[in-house]
């Protein structure tokens, strides 16, 4: 099964970029695929920016789901009225838009939309 | 690359220039190809995702300081 997550939420602030790292690591764990497409605030976890000291350290959870085959993207428009640049983005991160997530949900079997 | 027509989608971001090339491609004949031209950087991942989504060919990318030229074929009706 292919399962699309899609992230409203910016982290730290909100859990959801962590339940969509750990639904997505829980899915290929039990060999399904799993794609993320972060949108709206969702785009913040892009950043390359992000230092959360001692805290849990989403980038390097997204980093690991990356190495492993699942395709983030934030939509592009959001990241330019956010101020996420692609050269500011994580590595393995490209900037899309509309037909990247009508794609994730033409293509995913499930779509889980993590919002307020 | 050869193409059929041109569409210049300059100034316009998503999802804009992927709304107007579904509509120019249903004035396009099959096997036709339409040549897109987009400074809107998300178009990279975009239209090779409406390919894929729709079973359009996607040909390929020019990227020549921040301008992007796109190739697609229409491959359905």
């Amino acid at each position: 099964m292919k399962l699309g997550i899609v992230v409203l939420t910016t982290p730290y602030t909100f859990q959801n970029m962590d339940t969509a790292i750990s639904l997505a690591g829980a899915a290929l764990e039990k060999g399904h695929q799993a794609m993320i497409f972060l949108y709206m605030d969702g785009v913040i976890a892009a950043s390359n920016l992000i230092k959360p000291g001692n805290d849990r350290s989403i980038p390097l959870k997204m980093q690991s789901l990356i190495e492993k085959g699942v395709k983030i993207t934030p939509c592009g428009v959001c990241c330019n009225y956010r101020g996420v640049r692609q050269a500011d983005s994580q590595p393995g991160i490209r900037h899309a838009g509309i037909a990247a997530l009508g794609q994730l949900v033409s293509e995913c079997d499930r779509v889980l939309t993590l919002g307020f | 690359m050869n193409f059929d027509v041109e569409l210049n989608t300059l100034g316009m971001q998503c999802p804009v220039p992927i709304v107007k090339t579904a509509k120019k491609m249903k004035e396009l004949q099959i096997g036709q190809v339409l040549k897109v031209i987009s400074d809107d950087e998300g178009i990279k991942e975009d239209m090779p995702a409406w390919c894929k989504t729709t079973g359009n060919e996607f040909l390929g990318l020019e990227e020549s300081g921040g301008q992007y030229t796109v190739y697609v074929k229409k491959v359905v009706g």
